[in-house]
């Protein structure tokens, strides 16, 4: 379904990602941690093709992320084809980034309509399903800035499904939100991973991490440390980094 | 006083509590408020009006304003068709204006060099030298090129006609006051644009939109908030500007007056008739900026929420301290009364 294949990524000078590697199966959810800076923003942001790769290679869906190969030769993908694969891809970011000058129901409808170009009127009885899934059917009409943290990260989550994702990223969905609020968007990514979505989810969520992930990945300064199941990487890490790292967020 | 003012006032109670100096007692509830008094404002009132009165006591007395003219000219047939071109001029230009500008903020904001180069110079160009020389050079531009003509660049002709045709008064006035305006325009888009946070056009392009799309659906419309008003300024700067064409020989609203009082001598009161119709247009421009801006604020009522529904809240929140201030005294002082 997604793989990673030593993926390398550099702003300026810098290196950010000095290969990276991950396998994630259909139906699997893969946490990954690590500390600040360590490049798990950056490496979510290649999947989607929002940042562009220097290095190693990205499969999702068996497409090649950002290039199409015919014979030995890799053409790079021209903007419209970059479009048609991020479509299906969801994106949950930190910042909810929900469009403030449209409705709940609107930000829904927003792709479906614009990118796939579907009607309106027939998906909007979709975009009401989807939002009474994440449980705000009677928020349909409200405003971003007339809902919670949590609520608009679950319109975040609505708006990425409406288009069909064959894969879902997250990246930190909850570490904007208030305390009380954490609880009911993992609910709703608990239930997503139970429909049987491929999810990638960079968190600081253990418990999370515990409880749906099928494989956990710890990165830093832009390598995966240590993988393996959550038992295995949440309780008897190997490395001496997790081990520091899980140290400070268990605390 | 009530009982437990009474205890609040001993030595025991205050130690256990302090807090409980500050609850209320029953007697609070019948209290009558006084609101604070502002009696500068009053006196800002009668200065202001006095100085209203004069205005309009010179005004009304003075003969030399020629009220009976003003009111002569200002629904004249030259006057109603100068108020006409000069909206004409205002609006077109200022489409030109809008429609450039965005295209040049865009480009100025592109990755390629070469096009955000392009459009600085334009915008360089443009800003930098005075309206007054791009309208006579537009106008006398017949002189620098006299034909001008259709085709493939450097190759074959299609059409061709002499640019004294094709460059009339109007063509050369609203081309140089467009775009001149783009000029002006294309940074208020600019800094609209960058306004929007970079997340927006992020979480456009990762549902799948192209740029474009990304642009005009998400960011352009979430500028909107920052561009409307400076572009209001810039509309009834144009619709003033217009008077400028006179040095090309276009008949607008000043114009118009101008060739009356050429020939009655009625000089003040022809100017206030322009001066009446440019302030009627203002007026009528600023409403529509209102319901423009109200437009585009939408869901961001929040922020806007009228000061009587704040005020609301605020009651009803402080109502609700109160009352869990009250509960937490009573636990307090019976906790005291134990020890
Ligand atoms: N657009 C960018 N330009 C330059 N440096 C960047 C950019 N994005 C991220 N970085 C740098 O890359 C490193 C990794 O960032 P990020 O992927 O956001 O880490 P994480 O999400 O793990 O906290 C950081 O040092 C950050 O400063
Ligand atoms: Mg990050």
């Amino acid at each position: 379904m997604f793989r990673a294949d030593a993926v390398r990524k550099s702003f300026g000078h810098v290196e950010v990602l000095r290969g990276v590697s991950m396998t994630v199966q259909r139906g699997e959810v893969a946490c990954l941690l690590g500390p600040s800076g360590s490049g798990k923003s950056t490496f979510l942001r290649c999947v989607n093709h929002l940042e562009k790769i220097d290095g190693g290679r990205m499969w999702v869906d068996g497409e090649m992320v950002g290039y199409r190969r015919s014979g030995r030769v890799l053409h790079e993908l021209k903007e419209r084809e970059v479009a048609r694969r991020r479509a299906g891809i969801g994106m949950v970011f930190q910042q909810f980034n929900l469009f403030p000058h449209r409705t709940a129901l609107e930000n829904v409808i927003e792709g479906p309509v614009i990118v796939r170009r579907r009607q309106r009127s027939e998906v909007a009885g979709v975009a009401m399903e989807l939002l009474d899934r994440v449980g705000l059917a009677d928020r349909a009409n409200h405003y971003p800035s007339q809902l919670s943290g949590g609520q608009q990260q679950r319109v975040a989550i609505a708006r990425a499904l409406a288009m069909e994702p064959s894969l879902m990223l997250f990246d930190e969905p909850t570490s904007a939100l208030d305390p009380e609020l954490v609880g009911e968007v993992l609910d709703v990514m608990k239930d997503l991973a139970a429909s049987g979505m491929t999810m990638i989810v960079v968190t600081h969520e253990m418990g999370f991490a515990r409880e749906v992930a099928d494989a956990v990945y710890f990165m830093a300064d832009g390598v995966v440390v240590e993988s393996g199941t959550p038992a295995a990487v949440l309780l008897s890490p190997q490395q001496e980094r997790t081990r520091s790292f899980l140290a400070k967020v268990l605390a | 006083m009530s009982p437990r003012g009474t205890s609040i006032g001993g030595a025991g109670a205050s130690e256990q509590a302090p807090a409980l100096l500050a609850l209320p007692t029953e007697d609070d509830e019948n209290l009558v408020v006084k609101s604070v008094r502002h009696p500068w404002r009053l006196v800002a009132v009668a200065v202001i009006a006095v100085l209203v009165a004069m205005a309009v006591h010179m005004l009304v007395t003075n003969e030399r304003f020629q009220w009976n003219v003003v009111g002569h000219y200002l629904f004249a047939e030259p006057v109603l068709t100068g108020v006409l071109k000069t909206l004409e001029l205002t609006a077109i230009a200022m489409i030109i204006g809008v429609v450039l500008g965005v295209v040049a903020a865009i480009a100025r904001l592109s990755p390629n060099p070469i096009v955000s180069r392009t459009a600085l110079l334009y915008v360089w160009f443009f800003r930098g030298t005075p309206l007054l020389v791009q309208l006579l050079f537009w106008f006398f531009l017949g002189a620098l090129l006299p034909r001008i003509s259709i085709g493939i660049p450097f190759g074959p002709e299609f059409a061709s006609v002499s640019a004294n045709t094709l460059i009339t008064a109007f063509f050369a006035a609203i081309v140089g006051l467009g775009i001149n305006e783009g000029s002006y325009m294309s940074e208020i888009v600019r800094a609209g644009i960058l306004s929007v946070p970079r997340g927006q056009t992020e979480a456009a392009l990762a549902i799948g939109m192209s740029r474009m799309q990304a642009m005009r659906r998400v960011v352009l419309p979430q500028a909107m908030r920052v561009i409307i008003p400076p572009t209001g300024n810039e509309t009834i700067g144009m619709l003033k500007n217009t008077s400028l064409v006179f040095v090309i020989g276009y008949t607008e609203l000043l114009t118009s007056v101008s060739l009356i009082y050429a020939r009655t001598y009625e000089t003040i009161p022809l100017l206030i008739v322009a001066a009446l119709w440019y302030l009627v247009i203002t007026a009528v421009l600023s409403v529509g900026q209102h319901y423009i801006e109200r437009h585009f604020g939408r869901g961001y009522q929040v922020l806007t929420t009228s000061r009587k529904a704040r005020n609301r809240l605020v009651a009803r929140e402080s109502l609700q301290e109160l009352q869990a201030a009250e509960v937490l005294g009573e636990t307090l002082s019976s906790g005291g009364g134990h020890s």
